[in-house]
């Protein structure tokens, strides 16, 4: 044992001379990082102390200092709400309706428009996918609710035309995951094409000459060409997606959220966001910092698992 | 003697191959309109429902007829090679008495299959594409057709009441070209930084044997997933003086780990020989990193900037904490939200007209907001799609 | 030594006549949103005015429009010590500072003043203490009135009379000072159902309408809160309240009513005008937009209705009853870090603006150039008005109350359109108007912690019930979730302060 240590002592120095001369390299992005990233995280403690009194007490900071410790109280309150469970089941199903409706849509995109051989199409597709990515929430919401909008909005004045009857969508707990799903579709579509897109144009085309003549058809060439080929990319980004599952999209929710759909389409963000500035009198600094503090680690842990399981599956991970 | 046997099956005619795909979209089209019986007549329903049981009945007997006539070798080749088709013969008879006709869907590979595969590929990903345009189009359609309409017309995709008064007044508003060049400037700034500092910091993560490689990436990991809340980010900024200052805007924005992973990713698939070679010519880091990697890694560099200036651009975030009183360097997004967010009590007193055309204007803002954005999509899509064909994220 | 002890006399007599405070002369203050950019804000001509009438150089800087926002702004004042001397929030806000302990003692700056101790009511004073302490100079809303009623198409309704000469329905009108009986509303709107193409709908409502303010006095709930018995209660707790939730879930069955879950009243409006509905609720600037007109004639077509009647009480006026606004929603407070003598020259400077020619022309502005006076009532002339005195309210830190209450009326004579629904729908404001008592209410924890929360959650079961078929809940069942948000406690200390209050009897004419 001591002398793998020692090697390994060995090893590290001998590193350290080949490679040290990178470590200047981080400073710029490690600058920022603990300047604005890790010294408000310090603020974490506030979720287990009572709430502090920050705009009464003669400074902000002394009266984080002040407050007193108490433990896990936040978290209990938190969980013991009954819509929090809701909340935090609505969260984890958008999730995954949004992971399994949407991951898939832009591969398949992406395979259709490298097969196409219509330019003109293909290009307009390039260009006006790509444009809903530029829009913020804020505007993708006043658009869709205008035109979703039962009386007045495009989408109903046209189903009225075919005989369909008049629907309320947004308002709709019905039908509000799948107005989330699809804006969100709507949105991403494009930046997401752009990476598969690479991805295949970067493979050996020589590989789908082969397929194609040895009789292959069309479905054939792609489930067996094509996929594996773009399989690690599809890895990096499935992990990532799940890193972000706890998220489900707070501004877009908030955007369409009315109290009908709390059933169906209240998430954790939503949910906080009562809490905190509809249901007390002073701000609830802890309270917030405690749900932010639980949904952080939900997703920690995600990562992680999601990173343990493409190893295994597909032999590549984050790091 | 298997010879003779196997010329039964003849190929099929032009027409035969039409009737069926026309037949079976017919019958797929009355399904449809079959969701919409709430406003059609007992008599026209009865119509509608007589007009799918022939084509069903149709479809069935067509297909017994054609597999009576093989014989038991071929229709075994058959059945394995459409197990749909099968499923359809079984399934159309309990379907049909409990009125589901959706189990038409299974008749779609076959009648796919008797055209040639190519060309069936390319006009079925024409169609698809012509609808996912129209639905991205649409929207933005409809955005214009109100910018441009009266007050209180109900707008479809054109405009109603034709009428220039909201975009007068927007073009009229000197804050708002203020808040465009706000975010001009932030954009620009930020994703420089931005993307530099990633760049810089991928470079060492994307080297396999790199000392405290882990310890790096779980310190960036952790920035990625914990954020410390409203309260100490606003103090933190007011202890640095920022407050107010469009810097405020920039820095706490500056590290975005998703792209420092996508450029590591890019990075660790670059050819060792490269910086090898470049190495033995006496080159220093700094030197491989920009003259050698990056043009090689472009493509993916070019999406990251691409990423990056799009979230500058749409950040609102930062507005609301940091900014209290110089609402002079308001970026777009937030000075369009804050006009938006106007009391109507206090547009009446300044502005009664205005009231009336709110929602014209509300249209009239977002449009000209995408403005300068479709100015430098052409730019913007030349260097990707040159770039990205050059075999970007390799597998 | 003789001269000394006279210099040290002299110099004490001077430091004695010299006010207790060193001079201040300029600060800075937070305002509310104006709807313009902060430099034209501080270039208004009114700015000048006041720094002509007061002698001190201020700088305004406002706060976001949107109302969350703007809670950051502030929060984030508070919290970096930012140098403001003065900030304007409305009550919440102010209440939520309060409760952190975060704002200044006013009690003797205020003592010293001339115009503010006379102006300001007993009323608004107590609203902004705690233990008698001062802690803001509360701003009063102008005047007792209601904002909204209920436009209708007049021209329906003028059909449905011509068709139907012996059922016709009373045109709201001078005489029945613009009311409508229930059931008469009821056969108007069924009419209008009728008239509607597809996709409009009788009567509108959106996500704010389930305390409709122009029909609960009909079922005998005058306000939110109301006496009932001696005692405070909540609208959703009044015994009459399963009148009115029966009435309105009827409308809805019978497909007379149709909700929209946005809210802004943008729907009712763009509606009202491309003929798709028959009726809805609106306030009285939207007046304007309504009638599709740029002030100058009046459209006939759309017609007000102030309040709904019981059918029994019908023309009867004494029984009118309206739900008025008249409270205390605007606090100028000056945060803790100050020091005394930033304090006592915002307390003068605003002491100073309630001077009544100031205040008279800070407001108005002079008469034949900004406003006419006919019949004790003034009349803006436009656009002169607007051009001078549009944000005129922005730069009040408190009014002179009984005048306010006259001059902005001016304003709502902007143009003949809102003049004509703010009139009609306040016909009888004065006698009819019933005020809530809790809009006056001091500080009081228990409710200022737990009201909002409560309210918003009853409002959600009301709005599931009242507005889809299969989510109908039992009003028991409403009830029970006020109690479950801590319903039963803001309950007992809305009451232990009702009960108490030396204005119980006096501040509503009638009940």
């Amino acid at each position: 044992m001591r002398r793998s240590f020692t090697l390994k002592c060995a090893c590290l120095a001998e590193q350290l001379r080949k490679y040290g001369n990178l470590f200047p390299f981080y400073v710029p992005a490690v600058l920022f990082a603990l300047v604005f990233a890790y010294i408000p995280m310090l603020g974490l403690v506030m979720a287990f102390k009572e709430n502090p009194n920050l705009l009464g007490a003669p400074t902000a900071i002394q009266g984080i200092l002040d407050a007193k410790w108490v433990g896990l109280k936040h978290f209990e309150t938190i969980f013991r709400n009954p819509q929090f469970l809701n909340a935090f089941s609505n969260t984890l199903i958008i999730s995954f309706l949004k992971i399994a409706i949407i991951f898939p849509l832009p591969i398949a995109l992406a395979i259709v428009m490298s097969e196409m051989r219509n330019r003109v199409l293909k290009r307009g597709l390039q260009i006006s996918m790509y444009l809903p990515y530029f829009l913020s929430w804020a505007i993708i919401g006043g658009v869709f609710t205008a035109i979703l909008n039962k009386n007045t909005g495009m989408v109903n004045n046209f189903a009225d035309l075919l005989g369909f009857s008049r629907m309320e969508y947004v308002a709709n707990n019905d039908t509000f995951r799948g107005l989330l799903v699809l804006t969100q579709a709507w949105k991403d579509l494009g930046w997401s094409t752009i990476t598969y897109l690479a991805a295949i144009t970067a493979l050996d085309p020589g590989l789908e000459e082969a397929a194609k003549m040895d009789g292959a058809s069309k479905w054939q060439q792609i489930r067996h060409v094509v996929l594996p080929g773009i399989l690690p990319t599809v890895a990096v980004m499935f992990i990532l997606r799940i890193g972000y599952i706890m998220d489900a999209g707070f501004e877009q929710v908030f955007v369409f959220y009315s109290p009908f759909v709390q059933q169906n389409g209240d998430i954790l963000g939503m949910y906080t966001y009562r809490l905190i500035r509809q249901a007390a009198l002073v701000p609830q600094y802890s309270l917030s910092t405690a749900i932010g503090l639980f949904n952080s680690a939900v997703a920690l842990i995600l990562v992680l698992a999601g990173n343990a399981i493409s190893r295994k599956l597909f032999d590549r991970g984050i790091w | 003697m298997s010879t003779q046997r196997m010329t039964v099956f003849k190929p099929h005619t032009s027409s035969y191959r039409f009737l069926m795909l026309g037949g079976y979209v017919v019958a797929l089209a009355l399904s449809v309109m079959r969701v919409a019986y709430v406003s059609w007549t007992p008599s026209q329903r009865g119509t509608l429902q007589m007009g799918m049981n022939l084509l069903w009945i149709a479809f069935w007997l067509e297909e017994t007829v054609r597999l009576i006539r093989m014989n038991r070798a071929q229709q075994k080749r058959f059945l394995l090679f459409h197990k749909c088709e099968g499923l359809f013969l079984l399934a159309s008879i309990p379907c049909m008495v409990l009125d589901f006709p959706w189990v038409l869907l299974l008749k779609m590979p076959y009648c796919f299959s008797l055209f040639d595969d190519e060309k069936v590929f390319q006009k079925l990903a024409n169609g698809v594409v012509i609808v996912l345009i129209l639905l991205f189009v649409l929207p933005f359609l409809h955005v214009i057709a109100v910018a441009f309409s009266g007050p209180s017309a109900i707008v479809n995709i054109w405009p109603v009441d034709f009428d220039l008064f909201s975009l007068t007044y927007v073009l009229g508003d000197s804050a708002f070209f203020r808040a465009i060049l706000n975010s001009v400037l932030i954009t620009a700034i930020g994703t420089l930084i931005s993307v530099f500092a990633m760049t810089m910091a991928a470079y060492p993560l994307s080297k396999k044997e790199m000392p405290f490689r882990r310890t790096m990436m779980v310190f960036f990991l952790i920035v990625m997933l914990f954020n410390g809340g409203m309260a100490p980010n606003i103090l933190l900024m007011n202890s640095l003086g920022l407050n107010d200052t469009l810097w405020s805007l920039i820095f706490p924005s500056v590290v975005m780990v998703f792209h420092l992973l996508l450029i590591k990713g890019f990075f660790e698939d670059v050819p060792a020989e490269l910086e090898e070679s470049a190495k033995l010519d006496g080159a220093g880091n700094y030197t491989i990193l920009f003259r050698i990697i990056v043009p090689v890694a472009a493509p993916m560099i070019a999406t990251v900037i691409f990423f990056t200036a799009i979230s500058f651009w749409n950040n609102i975030n930062n507005s609301i904490l940091y900014i209290t009183s110089n609402q002079a360097i308001y970026p777009l997004p937030m000075y369009i939200k804050n006009f938006l967010s106007m009391n109507p009590v206090d547009i009446a007193s300044n502005n009664p007209t205005l009231l009336s055309y709110w929602n014209n204007v509300k249209m009239s803002y977002i449009l000209i907001s995408i403005l300068p954005v479709l100015l430098c999509y052409p730019i913007i899509f030349r260097y990707l799609k040159n770039g990205v064909a050059m075999g970007a994220v390799k597998g | 030594m003789k001269r000394i002890v006279a210099l040290a006399v002299t110099l004490i007599m001077v430091l004695a006549m010299t006010s207790a405070y060193a001079q201040v002369d300029a600060f800075n203050v937070y305002c509310v949103a104006t709807g313009k950019t902060v430099e034209e804000f501080n270039a208004d001509p009114i700015a000048a005015m006041i720094q002509e009438q007061t002698g001190y150089m201020v700088k305004y800087d406002q706060a976001p429009a949107d109302a969350n926002d703007a809670m950051t702004a502030i929060t984030n004042i508070f919290m970096s010590r930012s140098d403001y001397q003065a900030i304007v929030v409305n009550k919440n806000q102010f209440y939520s500072l309060l409760a952190m302990d975060a704002l200044k003692d006013l009690t003797p700056f205020i003592e010293t003043t001339t115009n503010m101790k006379e102006v300001i009511g007993a009323f608004g004073f107590e609203t902004a203490s705690v233990d008698g302490k001062i802690y803001g100079i509360p701003q009063k809303d102008a005047k007792k009135a209601t904002n909204m009623g209920i436009a209708f198409r007049q021209d329906w309704l003028e059909e449905y009379n011509a068709a139907n000469p012996n059922a016709s329905i009373p045109v709201p009108s001078e005489e029945n000072a613009y009311t409508m009986s229930l059931s008469n509303f009821r056969t108007m709107l069924a009419y209008f159902k009728e008239k509607v193409p597809q996709g409009g709908s009788a009567f509108h409502v959106d996500m704010n309408g389930v305390m409709q303010e122009s029909i609960l006095p009909a079922f005998g709930i005058h306000q939110e809160w109301s006496e009932v018995d001696g005692k405070l209660v909540y609208f959703v707790n009044h015994p009459n309240f399963e009148a009115y939730l029966t009435f309105m879930e009827s409308l809805f069955d019978e497909g007379l009513m149709t909700y929209q879950a946005t809210a802004d009243n943008d729907g009712v409006v763009k509606m009202l005008q491309a003929q798709l509905l028959g009726a809805g609720k609106v306030f009285h600037w939207n007046a304007a937009a309504i009638e599709k007109t740029d002030a100058h004639e009046l459209d006939d077509t759309i017609g007000y209705i102030g309040v709904l009647v019981a059918d029994e009480d019908f023309g009867d006026l004494s029984k009118v009853r309206q739900f008025a606004n008249e409270g205390y929603s605007l606090y100028t407070v000056v945060p803790k870090y100050a020091s005394d003598e930033q304090t006592a020259a915002v307390i003068d400077w605003a002491d100073k603006k309630l001077n009544a020619d100031f205040f008279l022309s800070m407001v108005m502005g002079k008469e034949g150039e900004t406003y006419t006076m006919e019949d004790g009532k003034y009349y803006p002339i436009l656009p002169a008005f607007d051009e001078q005195k549009g944000i005129a309210d922005k730069f009040m830190n408190g009014t002179r109350e009984e005048d306010y209450a006259n001059y902005w009326l001016c304003r709502t004579r902007k143009t003949q359109a809102q003049d004509k629904m703010f009139s009609r729908t306040n016909f009888m404001a004065d006698e009819a108007g019933v005020k809530s008592p809790i809009s006056v209410m001091s500080p009081n924890t228990v409710f200022d912690t737990y009201f909002s929360g409560a309210a918003s959650e009853v409002r959600t079961a009301l709005i599931t019930s009242m507005f889809s078929s299969d989510g109908r809940m039992a009003l028991k069942d409403i009830q029970a979730i006020w109690s479950a948000n801590s319903g039963v406690e803001i309950d007992t200390a809305v009451n232990e302060w009702y009960t108490a209050w030396s204005g119980k009897d006096t501040f509503n004419t009638v009940k």
